[in-house]
């Protein structure tokens, strides 16, 4: 999974984990990320997002409930793509998001990949700032996994 | 090449520039050595695709804003402890090491900087003995004030030899010179910044190497090669660049010398590790320094940056240089820099990098550069740089040449 943020001057942040967890029950796909396992390439930033920011030590995970009835099923070697309605849970909160989402059937399984954007703002997530250089509220994540059966 | 006194440049013409890049392998016009460089355009392995948010200067160089001390600390120089864990970047971060910090606190609205850099240059020409020398190649004082949206930005410093068209002095050595200062006003929530005096010209890639051929042939290097006149910024998300109307350089005499026109930059970030631009020049000058007549010259090109994996950058610019004096025929020449630069471990870099120039004045061929430079970022606002590099001619008495440079930088 990996996310991206904006801020002034081309600023760019550019996150990500490996740490992505995949559940599934008969009428839905739950998606859940670690958030302390997330890094920037900076660990002093590593550790504002997580103390200051996303309070992982209170808040330590981040899941995305999608309906399966949301999502179109691909034939067998085939793919479909679109847009599902979902929930996002994140520092204690949860809104309803749109994911783009396209997935591709390989063999009995699926390969995913989505992506949403949401709004720091929502999740009540204070917006980052250090000396003067603000991020934008406005994060894109995007995510990509194997389901197999 | 460009720093030259003045009266003495008046009677060179541009094709000897080959027999400059000579003598600067030789070392005997040690002058034109004496140099700056702040610009880092590798730090887009960090994802810094633009150059704002760690400098003054929109397009980058010199001063460093709060923000770009911090970084400076944190992903520039190379990291000793692992005793505690992302640790913030201290004292040494700020102006002066921060030794004036209990006395002193740096209001939002002043930025202050400083960079000394001091050089040993060695040199040996094919056939010839080696020479070495010291070169005093920049002790600068920067400053800038904030009120509101306007900013005052200046830099004042010593040079004992060269940039001579950055001095406010007419000496033939230790002059006063101001590299830049300007006037600016921000707008649009700080993407857009424009400003009226003596700036950096915008073009190609603002990299620290300003005697490397692409800085020399567009004559848009870091040291001297300013002009006063009035740009526009903009940085965005993805997209950056600037375009400046050049109204000459206010420091160069006559007015006749002084070139006019326009240059400019655009740069799209394709991913945060990514990014591809061009640049176009076109001045003309009554009495061009190099050709001693009157000149319209162009410069347009390409230029990219690319970080394939955080520790590899390479940095490419490919420029087409024409130039028209009225004194001879028009040629049609080209520039080539490629490097690649590969952090080792944090503040450890070692970059080979190549050059390509050819004029086609002569007909001799290109002149080719090949370096291999290692910097060390080894204290807080410190680093320390070698460079060996080798020229080799079309044409000339001496075919080629070997160098070596060491030099020391700090910035405060």
């Amino acid at each position: 999974m990996t996310f991206l943020a904006t801020g002034p001057g081309g600023i760019k942040i550019e996150g990500q984990t490996a740490q992505l967890e995949f559940k599934e029950n008969s009428e839905q796909w739950e998606i859940v990320v670690t958030l302390d396992t997330l890094t920037t390439g900076i660990s002093l930033r590593d550790r504002h997002m997580k103390e200051k920011y996303l309070e992982t030590p209170k808040y330590p995970k981040a899941e995305l409930v999608v309906r399966k009835s949301e999502l179109r099923s691909p034939s067998a070697g085939g793919s479909s793509e679109g847009k599902a309605a979902a929930i996002l849970k994140l520092h204690g909160r949860q809104k309803a998001v749109s994911i783009d989402y396209r997935v591709r059937r390989v063999g009995s399984g699926y390969l995913v990949n989505g992506t949403i954007h949401l709004d720091m703002r929502d999740y009540d997530v204070a917006t980052p700032s250090y000396l003067g250089v603000s991020v934008k509220p406005n994060v894109e994540v995007a995510a990509w996994f194997e389901v197999k059966e | 090449m460009i720093d030259r006194p003045r009266g003495v440049a008046a009677s060179m013409r541009w094709s000897s520039a080959l027999v400059g890049i000579q003598a600067l392998a030789l070392g005997s016009l040690i002058l034109m050595t004496a140099g700056d460089a702040q610009a880092y355009a590798w730090m887009i392995r960090h994802n810094y695709t633009g150059c704002a948010t760690c400098h003054a200067d929109p397009s980058g160089w010199g001063l460093l804003t709060a923000y770009g001390r911090a970084q400076s600390e944190l992903v520039l120089r190379t990291e000793y402890s692992t005793h505690t864990p992302s640790p913030e970047p201290g004292p040494a971060a700020n102006f002066l090491f921060g030794v004036l910090d209990p006395l002193f606190k740096m209001p939002d609205w002043l930025l202050l900087g400083g960079s000394f850099r001091g050089a040993e240059l060695v040199t040996r020409p094919q056939g010839g003995p080696a020479s070495s020398r010291y070169i005093q190649m920049q002790a600068d004082g920067y400053a800038q004030v904030t009120l509101g949206h306007f900013r005052a930005n200046g830099a004042i410093g010593y040079s004992a030899t060269g940039a001579v068209l950055a001095a406010l002095t007419r000496k033939k050595y230790d002059n006063i010179v101001s590299r830049v200062h300007w006037l600016g006003f921000d707008f649009g929530d700080q993407a857009f910044l424009l400003r009226a005096g003596r700036l950096n010209v915008p073009f190609g890639i603002r990299n620290n190497e300003h005697n490397s051929f692409v800085r020399v042939e567009t004559r848009v290097d870091l040291n001297s090669g300013q002009q006063d006149g009035v740009a526009l910024a903009y940085t965005g998300d993805r997209l950056r660049g600037e375009l400046m109307g050049i109204l000459g350089n206010y420091q160069l005499f006559p007015d006749e010398a002084r070139e006019r026109g326009y240059s400019g930059y655009l740069e799209v970030a394709v991913t945060p590790r990514a990014a591809l631009g061009v640049s176009s020049l076109i001045t003309h000058a009554a009495k061009d320094r190099f050709f001693n007549a009157e000149n319209t010259r162009q410069a347009h090109g390409i230029f990219a940056r690319y970080a394939p994996v955080r520790p590899v950058v390479l940095l490419m610019e490919a420029d087409l240089s024409l130039q028209n004096p009225a004194n001879g025929p028009s040629s049609t020449g080209y520039v080539g820099f490629l490097q690649i630069d590969t952090e080792l471990i944090q503040g450890v870099h070692l970059a080979p990098w190549f050059e390509i120039l050819d004029e086609r004045r002569d007909g001799n061929g290109p002149t080719l550069g090949a370096w291999l430079s290692a910097d060390w970022f080894f204290a807080p606002h410190t680093d320390l740089r070698l460079d060996f590099f080798e020229y080799r001619f079309p044409a000339g008495p001496i075919r080629t040449s070997l160098g070596f440079l060491v030099n020391l930088h700090i910035f405060l």
